[in-house]
């Protein structure tokens, strides 16, 4: 029977009958013990603690160079006339990118009742909030004198008479930086509290007890604070819901409101968000097909999970890759020789080798996914999922910089050149992304226990249990 | 079906005599068959919103395929029905296809199309690298196109799950999966160029990137308000009371929900970005649909109302999304302000000027007494629409009897 | 009578405190029977423990709905409210408040208040508001965090977290007997039964927990202190340079003198600022050569042009008072132009595009032309009828504007009357760099209509358009113009001034209303009425009312 596959190989699709979403006959207890056993357990494999190394000394590396920015200005960098938004600009919008898949996982899966969602939301909201502290950590040290930030700000001033000017893009970044920024905090800080409690009280020292036991509030899962958790819950999914949207939608604002020929195309913010999403899945798979590997969370992080991230990752980049074609299609339909010139420059200009990387990486090899051996092998899809991250990065250094090195004024042309600070601080950033997703697999649960345990079939009753056991598949 | 054939015709041939008595639309001196366009203009408002509603469904059906999702399997074959008129609708298409196609670059080719005439092509260096894209026989030839691929679409699903009525093979089930991945690609393609080729031609030197996911948005809220609608009447007589539950509904309202919201971000961020960059080139366009004194402002308020904060406060509350009545107007308020919307990307562009590359003029809006014919047009379009979907349905099973997940979508509760 | 039994059940441990029962179930659906049980039974302080939302046990145990949602609209609406108000007062109006002032600007041609570029941070506003209450108003209705719960002293309880699913009925409630409820809670399938106790001085806080949170919550309150501080300190030192590389950097002011490199100034000329190459043309300009008739006025392929570069293009061109005098006396008749250049001639052949042409000439001539020639090209600007008042008083030497309507101007080709608006001639200086070569052959169009104007009898004037002249005419009917979207945009600054004639009054007001668009035929007159652009009098006139009138008054 189908089921019986299914048992063993949950990618295997019976129509009827819904595949499990947890292996190896995990129950309850078994779900607490497998990721509890992350944080309690014999300690962690070796690697992680190179992996920790690692990323310390290049976190380190990268507060070296915030330093010495800091002291000398951000003529540090390579932006220069005219490509005045060099690679912080596009660090920020990659990292930004980046931090969509968590919420989108948390929010936009839940309200579509995706329930494979439960066990990696938990990740990969984690992952948004770290990606979001990298992302925030470019534009503010852009700013140049980093004291004055709180400018940014609507503080009122009884002397300065000044006030942030609401009509620029810039600002509503700032403003949809932060709020995202502190909602996934709030959104991933709730949704743990249950399983801190419940490493609340699996810990085995003062100290654990102790911080576990302040974090967890003194939840105690009631039936009537889950009511209203479960409410609050919703509740926040609906609001990161449009507010997920609304981030890379201001971040393409930021490009597209200008007059810049390659920028100024209205379906930037439907075509930042999928490559948001898009970057943001390629990024979990890549972090979760080790972590799993690493933390013992197979029976939890199945394959099935895995393919299903991955098919999202395939549909995404085919709306990428569409969007790259209306948006030529449009600019020579629209009959601006200053677009036109703009595209051919991308695909046949000095920055040609970007763009093909860009296409290729990003439309091209994500169609490796249409076979199935691809979307189940771990090693192949956290290879393709690498070349994605690559790609998305090269979206961004293509819109960014081949427009701007090449716009209305040819006297002004120039080639954009980074500066070593420049691909320090992208390599450190790199290290303060992984320094804090190593501490947080350590330290904290990673599954969303108290979440999966909801979804899962209630194997000792029989009655109802047509009722309770459907699970939406993506 | 009969009925609803002969209630369609009947209003269409009203609305074109009213058109035809009611006086002069002539917007300047050479036009001569100033009525017989004013008709047109309608008619084609009312023949894309009918067409964007096949298209929504089809999608609709696309998508419950490709996620296997399965709350949805029991409203899944009234949108295949709906979709499968795709390739019939080609019947209405008919007028504007042949006075465009064989009309030619003249006076009346250019009726509905003002790439089609002579005096603004000359009048308009832009457009002479498109002058091969839009021209006729190309034209038709990718509407042509359009509608095989939808049409073929919407057939292949509808005929493979009416097959699994009989056999009830799990394979066929998964089959439909499988071609859903790559037909989803498919229609968003020819969705793309249609909706370009359509509607945004119709201002011929206007482009805007956004403008096919606008389409889309609209297409497939105005879908599931139409589903919403469908299931209704239907349980009014009795047909399907018990497998469509309230549960459904709420799901339905949702998604109608999500998808009033998704078209006020998509309609906003087009405009902001048009708006904020302020380049002539693109702001005409908007210009004269936001003139007050012209009245097209009214007609973009009352879509900023009607199709984005009224149902958006409206379908908000859970208690409501499960109640069917009130789900009844809701969704012909839906349907309405979906008219409205194509009306408003339609119809401004009937005044625009032929030549001059200057004056980019509309005309007004309607007064009461056109908008009331372009209504009763409307009515009569959809009346024929309901014949062909009665036609399409013939003595099908309303839902897909023997698929695999019927049982969990019956059983569906919606937490 | 239950209130005593459980006093002397509690005894066991002198010090502590009996709470209630804790019983434990199996699993989910025996949990929400035995809720269900118990709230048939009359229970109500009670309460369901479990590791996730278990589905049904709402009804068992009796929850209201609760009051989140309602909470969190009101705070929404709210906050729209705030993001609203925060966005205009602080940019949306001149703001001159005593307490917290404003200084409003300008920016990418947006208005002081501009909706849409607000929407953005009114959404932020509202979903971080409304994530707000969502977040803090769960904890607070939860009554969380609460860190000491008597529940913790249960070994047992700790399942609840993991694997486990409790019901805890309270002491306090009315139905509660010890031996009772225990055994119910048995009957209803509980695994097992505990007592539920803590001691008394275990459920304070503790002392140095509250000494701790005093010291942080002190702490936090200083940084605002020192901010409020640092407003009002009246400290001479400079400000602190972090990053002094920004301050002295390597470029050289306006009109410096060059920087010194390895000893030697970097130029030649010791001047930063350069000199274009000679012979350049900036980019965009070199139309202007190709294209003679629209850019000088001068026939195609006249051998005047064709060899050297015009004058107006030769960049920093310096020109001494010798060079204006040979000039001036030089003073070529070229090869002029006897009739417009094409692209004039195809707009003028439209009759909407070509009444905007004549108006956009008329606005210009109000703008540039008026101050000297005169509002109607008599000669008599305000600038000149000072000038020659003071040529009287014997304090200047004044020449009188030229009147448009001077035989010698009348019989000027339009090429002639376009170099002299280029260049200049005599006393008039080149307008050029004020108006672009398409704006100046406006102001032609407009001049030579008036011309036609003076010459013209009624008879030039078709029948019907006479009748229309009088209706025109009539002081009670606003005509009112819009311009053509296109051309709007780039006239949307400076509107249409009013254009009237002779009439001082007239002319004040028109200048009132100069920012105000709409208004720019107010004070029309008939001699201006039947000044239609040249060669199609006629259509024109024909055609007015639908070209001109988007309110669609009935012209004919």
């Amino acid at each position: 029977m189908a089921t019986v596959d299914q048992k063993n190989d949950n990618t295997i699709e019976d129509p009827g009958t819904r595949a499990p979403l947890v292996l190896g006959g995990l129950d309850y207890k078994g779900v607490t013990d497998t990721v509890s056993n992350v944080a309690f357990g014999e300690g962690p494999p070796r690697i992680w603690y190179v992996v920790l190394g690692i990323s310390t000394l290049l976190m380190g590396m990268l507060f070296g160079c915030v330093g010495h920015l800091i002291m000398t200005g951000v003529g540090v960098w390579g932006n220069n006339n005219p490509v005045f938004w060099g690679w912080p600009i596009v660090n920020f919008v990659f990292w930004v990118g980046i931090g969509h898949a968590g919420t989108l996982i948390s929010a936009i899966l839940f309200l579509l009742r995706q329930n494979w969602r439960t066990s990696i939301n938990r990740a990969a909201e984690a992952m948004t909030i770290f990606a979001v502290v990298c992302a925030g950590l470019f534009p503010g040290v852009h700013i140049g004198r980093v004291w004055s930030f709180y400018w940014l700000f609507p503080i009122p001033t009884e002397h300065l008479a000044m006030w942030p000017n609401f009509r620029s893009p810039l600002l509503w970044d700032v403003f949809a930086v932060s709020t995202y920024a502190t909602v996934s905090l709030l959104f991933w800080y709730m949704g743990m509290v249950p399983d801190i409690a419940t490493f609340r009280d699996r810990a085995k020292n003062k100290i654990q007890r102790l911080a576990y036991g302040v974090l967890s509030l003194g939840w105690t899962g009631s039936a009537r604070h889950w009511h209203r958790y479960e409410m609050a819950y919703v509740i926040l999914a609906a609001l990161a819901t449009p507010l997920v949207l609304s981030v890379h939608t201001i971040v393409s604002f930021d490009f597209a409101v200008s007059q810049v020929p390659g920028w100024h195309t209205t379906i930037f913010p439907p075509y930042f968000v999928a490559g948001a999403i898009f970057s943001g899945f390629a990024m979990v798979v890549t972090l979760m097909v080790p972590a799993r590997e690493l933390f013992g969370l197979k029976n939890l992080i199945t394959s099935r999970h895995l393919e299903n991230m991955n098919k999202i990752i395939m549909a995404t980049g085919l709306m990428v890759g569409l969007a790259y074609g209306i948006e030529f299609f449009i600019a020579w339909y629209g009959g601006n020789p200053y677009e036109q010139f703009a595209f051919v420059n991308r695909a046949f200009g000095s920055y040609w080798w970007a763009y093909w990387i860009m296409v290729s990486c990003n439309v091209l090899i994500p169609q490796l996914f249409w076979f199935k051996f691809c979307r189940t092998n771990p090693w192949v899809m956290v290879g393709i999922c690498l070349f994605v991250n690559v790609g998305m990065w090269f979206e961004r250094f293509v819109i960014t910089i081949t427009s701007l090195s090449r716009d209305f004024l040819p006297s002004s042309w120039a080639y954009f050149t980074p500066t070593p600070i420049d691909i320090m601080m992208l390599i450190g950033s790199f290290g303060l992304f992984f320094t804090l997703f190593t501490l947080f697999c350590r330290f904290l649960p990673m599954v969303a226990m108290s979440e999966v345990k909801g979804v899962l079939p209630h194997e000792e009753h029989d009655e109802d249990s047509s009722g309770h056991s459907e699970h939406e598949e993506a | 079906m009969i009925r609803s054939f002969g209630f369609g015709a009947v209003m269409v041939v009203a609305a074109i005599l009213g058109f035809a008595l009611s006086g002069n639309y002539s917007i300047s001196d050479t036009d001569s068959h100033g009525w017989f366009k004013r008709f047109l203009f309608s008619y084609h408002v009312s023949f894309c919103f009918v067409l964007s509603i096949s298209v929504g469904c089809l999608f609709v059906v696309l998508i419950l395929n490709l996620t296997r999702a399965g709350w949805g399997i029991v409203i899944r074959r009234l949108a295949e029905i709906i979709s499968s008129v795709i390739l019939p609708l080609l019947i209405l298409f008919l007028p504007i296809f042949l006075i465009t196609v064989f009309g030619g670059r003249s006076d009346l080719g250019s009726t509905l199309y003002i790439w089609n005439n002579p005096e603004f092509l000359n009048s308009n260096e832009i457009m002479n690298h498109k002058l091969d894209f839009l021209s006729p026989g190309w034209f038709g030839l990718r509407v042509l196109i359009y509608f095989t691929i939808l049409g073929m679409m919407a057939f292949f699903f509808m005929g493979r799950s009416v097959k699994q009525d009989d056999s009830g093979a799990k394979s066929i089930s998964t089959g439909m999966q499988r071609a859903s991945a790559p037909c989803m690609i498919l229609f968003a393609f020819t969705v793309v160029f249609a909706s370009f080729d359509l509607e945004m031609s119709l201002a011929p030197r206007w482009f805007s990137t956004m403008f096919p996911v606008y389409f889309f948005a609209g297409a497939t809220m105005g879908a599931f308000a139409t589903l919403i609608l469908v299931s209704n009447l239907l349980q009014n007589r009795g047909i399907l009371a018990d497998d469509i539950t309230e549960d459904h509904y709420h799901d339905m309202a949702k998604l109608s929900f999500a998808f009033v919201f998704f078209w006020g971000y998509v309609a906003f961020s087009q405009f902001m970005l048009i708006w904020y960059a302020n380049i002539p080139e693109e702001t005409f366009w908007f210009r004269y649909r936001l003139d007050w004194q012209k009245g097209w402002a009214i007609v973009s308020i009352m879509l900023l109302f009607g199709h984005l904060f009224i149902p958006f406060l409206g379908i908000m509350s859970r208690s409501v999304r499960r109640n069917r009545q009130y789900l009844f107007g809701a969704s012909i308020f839906l349907l309405f302000f979906h008219w409205l919307d194509h009306y408003w990307l339609v119809m401004p562009q009937f005044g625009a000027v032929t030549s001059g590359h200057i004056t980019v003029d509309s005309n007004e809006a309607p007064g009461i007494m056109a908008f009331f014919l372009d209504l009763i047009l409307g009515v009569g379009i959809c009346g024929i629409y309901a014949g062909l979907i009665f036609w399409r349905a013939g003595d099908k099973p309303l839902i897909p009897v023997s698929d695999p997940r019927l049982v969990e979508s019956l059983n569906f509760k919606n937490p | 009578m239950a209130e005593s039994n459980a006093i002397n059940e509690s005894n066991t441990s002198e010090s502590s405190e009996f709470f209630g029962l804790l019983a434990r179930y199996e699993n989910p659906d025996s949990l929400v029977n035995g809720c269900h049980q118990a709230r048939l039974a009359g229970y109500t302080k009670m309460d369901a423990f479990s590791p996730f939302p278990v589905h049904g046990i709402d009804g068992a145990i009796g929850i209201q709905k609760t009051k989140l949602p309602i909470i969190v609209f009101c705070v929404a609406l709210m906050a729209c409210g705030l993001g609203v108000f925060l966005q205009f007062y602080t940019n949306g109006y001149t703001n001159h408040s005593p307490i917290f002032p404003g200084y409003p600007f300008k920016i990418s041609g947006k208005p002081m208040y501009s909706l849409p570029a607000n929407i953005p941070v009114i959404f932020e506003v509202i979903v971080l508001l409304s994530a707000f209450a969502a977040f803090f108003g769960m904890w607070i209705l939860n009554g969380l965090p609460k860190l000491a719960n008597p529940l913790f002293r249960n070994q047992e309880f700790r399942r609840s977290t993991s694997d486990g699913f409790f019901l805890f009925i309270e002491k306090a409630d009315g139905s509660f007997s010890e031996t009772g409820t225990r055994g119910e809670l048995q009957q209803w399938g509980a695994v097992s039964v505990d007592r539920i106790t803590a001691p008394e001085d275990e459920l304070q806080v503790p002392g140095y927990a509250k000494l701790g949170i005093l010291i942080v919550a002190s702490l936090i309150l200083v940084p605002p202190v020192v901010i409020y501080r640092a407003q009002y300190t009246k400290n001479p030192l400079p400000r602190m340079h972090v990053n002094p590389d920004m301050d002295r950097q390597f470029r050289g002011q306006t009109q410096d003198a060059s920087p010194i490199v390895n000893g030697n100034p970097l130029f030649a000329d010791d001047r930063v600022m350069r000199k274009d190459p000679p012979g350049t043309i900036a980019r965009g300009e070199l139309a202007r050569l190709e294209d003679s008739m629209f850019y000088h006025g001068v026939k195609e392929g006249s051998a005047e042009m064709t060899g050297d570069k015009p004058k107006d293009l030769i960049s920093h061109s310096v020109e001494t008072a010798d060079d204006k005098e040979k000039a001036e006396s030089q003073d070529v008749e070229l090869d002029w132009a006897e009739e417009f250049p094409r692209q004039i001639k195809s707009v003028l052949s439209a009759n909407a595009s070509g009444m905007a042409i004549y108006n956009r000439g008329k606005q210009r001539f109000d703008v540039y032309c008026s101050a000297c020639h005169g509002y109607a090209g008599y000669g008599d600007g305000h600038v000149s009828n000072r000038g020659m008042a003071l040529n009287k008083q014997q304090k200047a030497e004044w020449v009188q504007a030229k009147s448009m309507f001077d035989p010698k101007v009348m019989s000027q080709p339009v090429g002639r009357i376009f170099d002299t608006i280029t260049n200049g001639r005599g006393a008039m200086a080149p307008y050029r760099s004020q108006i672009p070569a398409a704006d100046r052959w406006a102001i032609i169009v407009f001049v030579k209509s008036m011309q036609i104007s003076k010459t013209a009898t009624e008879k030039d004037v078709p029948q019907d358009a006479r009748l229309q002249r009088w209706e025109q005419v009539d002081p009670l009917k606003n005509d009112q113009t819009t311009p053509p979207p296109e051309a709007a945009d780039s006239e949307a600054a400076d509107s249409e001034a009013g254009q009237a004639e002779k009439n001082k009054a007239e002319k004040n007001k028109a200048e009132k209303n100069k920012a105000e668009k709409n208004k720019a035929e107010k004070g029309k007159t008939a001699e201006s009425k039947a000044a239609s652009p040249e060669k199609s009098t006629e259509e024109s006139s024909n055609k007015e009312p639908s070209a001109e009138s988007p309110s669609g008054e009935p012209g004919n």
